[in-house]
């Protein structure tokens, strides 16, 4: 019997890099415009918030490099500003630029674990309600109702009101606000599954509930999850400025690109525009490019679409 | 044969009157009735297993015949416990599992595995063929890597696949050959019995042969039975030793397979009999030809089942539900006119 064993040969198998670049995804993908700007602009923030502050001249939060005959420096194209600065500096001297910098690394960190948390626990709450059905099912789903019914920017006020500041709390407030599109996709797609002959064979041959749902039902509801969490992690850094520009978000030690539009918007309308407008647009490029990544995958995955 | 034996002649499985309902009225608002001025709110019960016995031997092939909807599917889901029977019994090897939970059916689940009706949705598309096939396998034995590798070849050898779909998954594959994965899956454990649920009605007919003859040639090799369900009677006449006829949940006929294909007694047998085409006859006479609808197995239909269709009824079929009689032969039926006791209906 051993001899039977077939010769899979590792040369003649094209690696998986190879066979990624031959798939029709990546073809689809080559020919999208919006894709690769999409892409492009997610990985230059990657690429910023990872290098970034090794580049930048400044630590903007290193009091000891700040220099307050510096405050309020126009940026390096207007008259008064300086090589220095590009972007201009703000009331303490801090260099735009840098504080952007380290403001959009708060924010991806805090848009990306979010998502991963929303995801972790509304994947857990969509299969337990779709697998088990009855009271269990109508409770979680009930909830998830509720928490839809209330603008989600309400909701984290509310939990930050009710919690207090800070990057924990914002966490669990963007977690508590973005679990429900999980629970509701996965539920419906567990639904589906669950009623599959597949999940009958694995019950007839013996496996318990436990791991027919992580073994069988979950690989097959995760596809359209790609696409909720890349979209939520845009949503999530909007929501996060916003909580920050209200002033219920991350603490002033640790700024993201919400608090500083935040602590640009006293002086906007003397005239000191750029402290504030630099950040709403770096804030408005990232989720743009996020959104045209969304839209792609959301076209690419979906065989309804196709 | 693996596992003790018990007695020579005690059936592999043996059901007992089994019951299969379903509530399926929903949730109180959805039951709520209004009507001449009273609120009720009745609950809407489908009867799909209607009071069905059978056995099955060492080696032997039950076949179950049915139109769609006459509960077969269900009889062979329960028997393999994916539905919770309410009422009757269930035993293997003298075993009764009717109420055995989950940890308890551990062991019986080596003893009976089952092959499903549709070749797409009965694999999991995201497994490799040798996690598919060998899950019953690692279920139960457990077993080390190099060890089910050894027998997954071994059993895609057995179903007439190549070794080398070893590592493929489902998408890769044509319906027959999914089929005969599924089969691959079922004989993992070495089970004594296998419920076959319409195993080749979704293939193509060229198809349904090849499949049909490798079930058979597997069963020769292996000495296990099947419950085979299908709609199809030249498939349940090829391949079984005996047939059970079901209607409405009912179990209407059964008997050795040559006796009911040459002396069927259930009228309803008989028209199901006529209205198979063969090749070179004619049609049967056109009394044998049923007309009306199978009736709701929500609101079962008073006395016998078949009643409203039948051609033959009288009197006594609306007052009294007939019960399986062996009338010689091997041969039983559940109906007025061939009990013992009145072999001469009036009029």
């Amino acid at each position: 019997m051993a001899s039977s064993r077939p010769v899979i040969s590792a040369t003649l198998r094209p690696s998986r890099l190879r066979r990624f670049f031959a798939s029709e995804f990546f073809h689809n993908y080559k020919r999208n415009l919006s894709a690769v700007l999409g892409s492009l602009i997610v990985f230059l923030f990657l690429a910023m918030v990872t290098a970034g502050p090794f580049i930048v001249s400044q630590n903007p939060y290193d009091v000891a490099q700040l220099d307050l005959m510096a405050a309020f420096k126009p940026p390096v194209w207007l008259e008064g500003g300086s090589s220095e600065f590009w972007l201009g500096t703000d009331g303490q001297g801090r260099d735009v630029l840098a504080s952007i910098v380290y403001g959009s690394r708060i924010s991806l960190v805090i848009g990306l674990v979010a998502m991963g948390g929303a995801c972790l626990l509304g994947t857990t709450l969509g299969l337990i309600a779709g697998f088990y059905g009855g009271r269990l099912d109508a409770f979680i789903m009930r909830i998830a109702d509720i928490q839809l019914s209330f603008p989600s920017v309400l909701t984290a006020l509310f939990l930050m009101s009710a919690f207090g500041t800070g990057l924990d709390k914002v966490l669990i407030a963007l977690i508590s606000v973005g679990w429900v599109v999980y629970a509701r996709t996965v539920r419906g797609s567990t639904l589906r599954e669950t009623q599959k002959e597949y999940v009958q064979a694995a019950r007839v041959s013996g496996l318990p509930n436990r791991r027919i749902i992580l073994r069988h039902v979950l690989p097959n509801v995760l596809t359209p999850l790609i696409v909720v969490a890349t979209i939520q992690v845009g949503t999530f850094v909007l929501i996060e400025a916003s909580l920050s520009f209200l002033g219920v978000g991350v603490p002033v030690t640790q700024p993201s690109l919400g608090l500083l539009i935040k602590n640009g918007f006293d002086v906007l309308f003397s005239g000191l525009w750029w402290v504030s407008i630099f950040p709403g647009l770096f804030i408005m490029l990232l989720v743009f490019g996020i959104n045209l990544l969304g839209d792609f995958l959301r076209d690419e995955l979906n065989p309804r679409l196709k | 044969m693996n596992g003790v034996k018990t007695a020579e002649n005690a059936p592999l499985l043996e059901v007992r009157d089994l019951e299969q309902r379903f509530d399926v009225s929903g949730s109180l608002i959805d039951r709520l009735r209004f009507s001449g001025g009273r609120v009720s709110a009745p609950r809407r019960i489908v009867h799909a297993v209607n009071g069905v016995s059978l056995s099955i031997r060492r080696g032997e092939v039950l076949g179950i015949v049915g139109e769609s909807g006459c509960g077969k599917s269900t009889l062979a889901k329960t028997i393999v416990k994916l539905n919770e029977p309410t009422a009757g019994q269930i035993l293997i090897d003298g075993e009764d599992i009717t109420h055995h939970d989950f940890t308890q059916m551990r062991p019986v689940r080596r003893k009976m595995q089952m092959i499903f009706q549709d070749p797409y949705a009965s694999l999991n598309p995201r497994q490799k063929v040798r996690d598919i096939i060998m899950e019953p396998y690692l279920e139960s034995q457990g077993g080390s890597v190099p060890d089910r590798t050894e027998r997954a070849l071994a059993l895609l050898e057995k179903v007439g696949l190549g070794t080398e779909h070893l590592d493929r998954y489902p998408h890769q594959f044509s319906g027959g050959q999914r089929q005969r994965i599924g089969i691959a899956r079922s004989l993992s454990v070495q089970p004594d019995l296998i419920i076959a649920d319409e195993p080749v009605s979704a293939l193509d007919v060229s198809i349904q042969a090849q499949i049909l003859n490798l079930l058979m040639d597997l069963k020769d090799e292996f000495g296990f039975s099947y419950l085979f369900i299908t709609h199809d009677l030249s498939v349940v006449r090829h391949i079984s030793d005996r047939i059970g006829v079901m209607y409405l949940g009912f179990m209407v006929e059964t008997g050795p397979t040559g006796t009911i294909f040459s002396a069927p007694k259930h009228p309803y047998t008989r028209a199901l009999l006529a209205a198979a085409p063969q090749l070179g006859t004619k049609l049967g006479p056109a009394t044998e030809q049923l007309g009306g609808e199978v009736p709701s197995a929500i609101d079962l239909p008073r006395g016998c089942p078949f009643r409203q269709r039948c051609p033959l009824a009288f009197a006594r079929c609306a007052e009294e539900r007939p019960v399986l009689v062996p009338v010689g032969g091997g041969q039983s039926v559940a109906c007025h006119l061939h009990e013992p006791a009145i072999a001469e209906p009036a009029a």
